[in-house]
């Protein structure tokens, strides 16, 4: 703990200029790496790291009649900040360095609170608050469509390969593909859909 | 490291041709690369006028145009797959998002930070370079980079996706060549952050000895909150390009309604950057506001900390309210979320505006063009300001978004803002890093003729935007022909003030007096520097005798008394009170 | 500032030993502070960017809540994602032991650990390329619209897919852009150029490593467990 008193002690000097510490070689050890890092709490950590992934596997293992998919996914991603912040504070070295570094990646982390929160405060309530459910949203396309393989005039409302806005567009494709299979023809490398060009270059997607 | 020919100005030639241009194309000098960035941006600048002054034409006439032949000589065809016929409202299209796409991503966003942020800020906080100068090289080359993509993108067809790239309309036209664009600004999106990454370690590591937070020029204080800004905002720009140039290659369908993909995704993606972007475009012209009212009013910034905090609370809140963007299309809880929250920004950036009415308050000013620029600012930002809260409230907004009101709100704040600003720190700072003076009659004449020709260009879009005239639209209906036509006059005096600017700087290159040291009686650490600085910008390390706005005590460096007399301490009593 | 004389150098001494700051730095502190600061930044430039595919999966995990966990566990294999994950930490930990080298002037620590790491990298992308990716493309469970329906087994599997495929691919195009600065980082250190009075570049190629490592932690049990 002493190499952590004389670590302080130097934050207090700076940021008052020493012109000596230019002239001389010798001054620049002090500056830096004043601390090794402790071998067994690095340890320690590494093996908590361990630890916590294997209780998130068996976590994740508990059939969701027990815990709902919601706690899953809370406990699942709180499991991943222990893990995030263990490696922050001691691996990255946060807790023995300048705090401004600790203030960078408090920022980042509210700047990203900010992101997927209010994306979710959005897109998430849209089928609540605006009565809609998400299918409604892709009336317009098809992934057949989509992939070249059927014209835009195939597209009219009660084609079967038109989305319904119950979400069953691949319900529809499916059939698709096994009405050209013959039966329900497990995909293979060349039954794979029509490359990404066929879409771009000859389908125009409806709506332009 | 010792003495020598470090002690020349940057500006001087080597032994050789060769040398000279070496020297350029390999240096780790902030000034040159600033330099550099400035010539980029310049011609970015009249590059994108040229389309707005085309688009401005077009507009002449309701229905067909006059210049039909102009843009086809202007923007060469290309051959679509299926034969469409390219008619004069794809150009139309074309033209509005490569004057978008050009005047954001290769003009606004380097103009101020890094251009003029790159020359000054080091200067400005007593230091001989940026903190990672080759970094610093690297952003610069990132640009060219960049910019190579969108030319190549423009001479391949250009875009017709405006500069919002807005989906599902860019992952699926074929219109064009919208992936290079998409690239272009990906790319120059890596050099935004590089600059920033730079200033912020800068303005902490490499500030003077003695120099505090509240030490430095309120320059500084925003370009560094415009840094936090350009580090945090612009990865996500990244991410969002990267997904749509992934969608075109690839359909992964993120943002595409027909595979299950969400539109209002990539917008909320596109915003979470790009709203915060056009802070990073205004917050450096407030820099350069201050920094000019403080030198040509002769007097002590009024407000010095209120100003700094708000540039930084400016930074924080631009996080918290880009779905305002999007009023049309998301949800009714976020939209009354970022509505209230949108009122926020209101309140830093009003406090900013009063600061610099209040420093004008009983001032000595001097009529240069530096200061009519930033009287100029006051004047149209003020306006592009106030007009924001009738777009920021619900219910007007469903009226006024997507018509001229909103372009006009945009370059009231943009043009009436950041460049008014951003071309009055190039007169502000010209003698500085040229070392020649400017025709200060001819470039009044062209302040004026910019701040009329803007005037007119932009305040007739109000009316016609309320009037119900939708933005984006080639051809419009007869009733709004004289407004257009009032615009267009507008944009060609506009065009006739930035001509003569231009003049003027060329002019000044060839036969301009030499400027000395200090030609404002400037307080600042720069204008201790010669002028042109010297390759390590000081042969001394500058030392803090004072603050950087302290015109009350303290006597200009490398002036004489007689031309920058302290004022008189009554009259600093009245105004400032004792202290 | 004064001009101060070059100083002169004892060629003997290992090239740690002998670094002078660059020449606009008034001391090596504030230019490794400094350094460390810019990598900091850095990675919140990285965290930001993976942000968006987190935002993604949130948003659509939220929109289709359907058959999203049913698709996990029906195209990913946990098991591979936990050796995944086990490797990934393991290499942090060398990074760490090798600063730890660094710092006590051990010079063969750095580059053992270095070359551990490395290889755990490697077996990252081997496993990822050769027991993920190869047999998805195979049987077609691509993203978006090149997904190969026939074997589908909800209505959004595509989409699933897609947020796999874009956050996995551009976490694994930063692993190898690891594997290159770990390397890089290996030669200096063989030619010694690390040491306790300098390592900061080492210490920063441990922090960009460190980062794809905290990244993994949170894709693993969104894609893989729940």
């Amino acid at each position: 703990m002493a190499s952590h008193a004389h670590h302080h002690a130097e934050h207090h000097k700076h940021p008052d200029f020493d012109p000596d510490e230019t002239l001389s070689l010798d001054e620049t050890h002090e500056d830096h790496g004043h601390h090794a890092t402790p071998f067994w709490t690095m340890f320690i950590v590494f093996a908590l790291l361990l630890f916590l992934t294997v209780i998130t596997v068996f976590q994740s293992r508990i059939p969701t009649d027990i815990m709902p998919e919601t706690m899953h996914i809370i406990a699942a991603v709180g499991i991943a900040t222990i893990k995030a912040l263990l490696v922050g504070a001691f691996f990255m070295h946060l807790k023995y360095d300048k705090p401004m570094n600790t203030v960078v990646m408090s920022a980042t982390i509210f700047a990203v609170i900010l992101f997927i929160g209010f994306c979710v405060l959005d897109l998430g309530a849209r089928g609540v608050v605006e009565r809609k459910e998400a299918g409604d949203i892709y009336t317009g396309g098809n992934l057949k469509l989509y992939a070249g393989s059927i014209k835009p005039e195939d597209k009219r409302p009660n084609h079967p390969l038109v989305a319904k806005p119950d979400g069953s567009i691949t319900e529809a494709a499916r059939k698709d593909h096994a009405a050209e299979h013959g039966n329900e023809g497990h995909g293979d490398a060349g039954h794979a859909p029509a490359p990404a060009d066929a879409a771009h270059g000859e389908a125009k997607p409806s709506g332009h | 490291m010792s003495a020598g020919h470090h002690d020349v100005s940057y500006l001087a030639p080597k032994e050789t041709l060769f040398k000279t241009v070496w020297s350029w194309v390999y240096t780790i000098d902030h000034k040159k690369i600033g330099v550099m960035y400035l010539c980029a941006v310049l011609a970015m600048f009249f590059l994108g006028g040229v389309f707005a002054l085309l688009l401005r034409m077009e507009l002449w006439e309701p229905t067909k145009t006059t210049v039909e032949g102009v843009t086809g000589t202007f923007l060469p065809t290309v051959n679509t797959a299926d034969g469409q016929q390219i008619t004069v409202n794809n150009m139309y299209n074309r033209m509005f998002s490569l004057h978008g796409t050009i005047m954001v991503f290769l003009f606004i966003i380097p103009s101020i930070p890094a251009a003029l942020g790159n020359i000054f800020l080091p200067i400005m906080l007593g230091a001989k370079d940026v903190a990672f100068p080759r970094l610093n090289l690297m952003s610069w080359y990132t640009y060219v980079f960049g910019g190579v993509f969108a030319l190549y993108s423009l001479i391949a067809g250009g875009v017709e996706t405006g500069w919002t790239f807005y989906t599902p309309y860019s992952t699926t036209t074929n219109w064009g060549n919208v992936t290079s664009m998409v690239l272009a600004a990906f790319i120059l999106g890596f050099s935004s952050i590089f600059t920033g990454m730079n200033f912020i370690v800068t303005v902490h590591k490499l500030r003077v000895p003695g120099m505090g937070w509240f030490d430095m020029p309120l320059f500084v204080w925003a370009v560094y909150a415009t840094a936090i800004i350009q580090v945090l905002a612009t990865p996500v720009l990244g991410i969002t390009l990267l997904m749509v140039v992934f969608e075109r290659l690839f359909h992964i369908g993120i943002f595409d309604p027909a595979l299950g993909g969400d539109p209002v995704l990539f917008q909320h993606f596109f915003w979470f950057y790009s709203h915060p972007a056009v802070y990073i475009m205004i917050l450096p012209g407030f820099g350069i506001i201050s920094e000019i009212l403080a030198v040509h009013c002769r007097k002590r910034l009024f407000g010095y900390r209120a100003i700094a905090f708000s540039s930084i609370a400016i930074a924080a809140i631009s996080f918290l309210v880009w779905g305002h963007h999007m009023f049309t299309s998301e949800t009714a809880v976020a939209n009354v979320v970022f509505s209230a929250l949108t009122f926020l920004v209101a309140i830093p950036t009003a406090i900013k505006v009063f600061n610099w009415v209040a420093t004008m308050y009983k001032s000595s000013i001097s009529w240069t063009t530096p200061m009519l620029y930033a009287a100029a600012f006051l004047f149209c930002f003020t306006i592009g300001g106030l007009t924001g809260p009738p777009l920021a409230t619900l219910a007007t907004d469903i009226h006024l978004h997507d018509t001229y009101f909103v372009v006009a709100h945009f370059h009231y704040v943009m043009m009436g803002g950041t460049v008014l600003a951003f071309v009055g720190g190039l007169h502000h700072w010209w003698p500085k890093f040229t070392g020649r003076m400017y025709n200060e009659n001819w470039a009044r004449l062209g302040c004026i003729l910019v701040f009329i020709g803007f005037n007119v260009t932009f305040f007739t879009q109000f009316f016609m935007g309320t009037l119900g005239m939708p933005r984006r639209y080639a051809t419009y209906v007869d009733e709004f022909t004289t407004w257009h036509q009032v615009s267009t006059v507008g944009s060609w005096i506009l065009g006739i003030g930035f001509l003569i600017h231009l003049m003027v700087f060329l002019q000044s290159l060839v036969a301009g007096r030499k400027a000395g040291a200090n030609p404002w009686g400037g307080l600042t650490f720069e204008w201790e520097a010669a002028s042109p600085p010297i390759e390590h910008n000081f042969s001394h390390e500058p030392v803090m005798t004072h603050g950087p706005y302290d015109y009350d005590t303290a006597l200009p460096p490398h002036c004489d008394p007689k031309d920058f007399p302290l004022p008189d301490p009554a009259l600093v009593r009245r105004v400032h009170g004792a202290h | 500032m004064s001009t101060v004389p070059a100083p002169t150098l004892d060629m003997d001494l290992p090239p740690h030993a002998r670094h002078v700051p660059q020449a606009h730095w008034r001391n090596a502190k504030d230019e490794a502070e400094a350094a460390k600061l810019g990598m900091w930044l850095f990675l919140a430039t990285e965290i930001l960017l993976f942000s968006g595919f987190f935002c993604a999966y949130a948003v659509f995990r939220m929109m289709y809540p359907g058959n999203w966990h049913a698709a996990s566990s029906y195209y990913l294999d946990w098991r591979i994602g936990f050796a995944n994950t086990i490797v990934l930490l393991l290499s942090s930990f060398t990074v760490v032991l090798a600063i730890r080298g660094a710092q006590t002037n051990r010079n063969w620590m750095i580059v053992v650990n270095l070359a551990i790491t490395n290889l755990c990298a490697i077996f990252f992308l081997v496993v990822k390329l050769g027991w993920e990716y190869w047999p998805k493309i195979q049987k077609g469970e691509l993203p978006g619209a090149n997904f190969d329906y026939g074997n589908a087994q909800g209505s959004h599997d595509h989409i699933f897919l897609s947020v796999y495929w874009i956050s996995t691919a551009t976490h694994g195009f930063h692993v190898l852009v690891g594997i290159f600065v770990i390397t890089w980082a290996m030669i200096k250190a063989m030619n010694k150029h690390y040491g306790p009075k300098h390592y900061t570049s080492l210490e920063n190629v441990g922090l960009y490593w460190h980062i794809v490592d905290v990244i993994w932690i949170f894709l693993f049990p969104l894609l893989y467990l729940v």
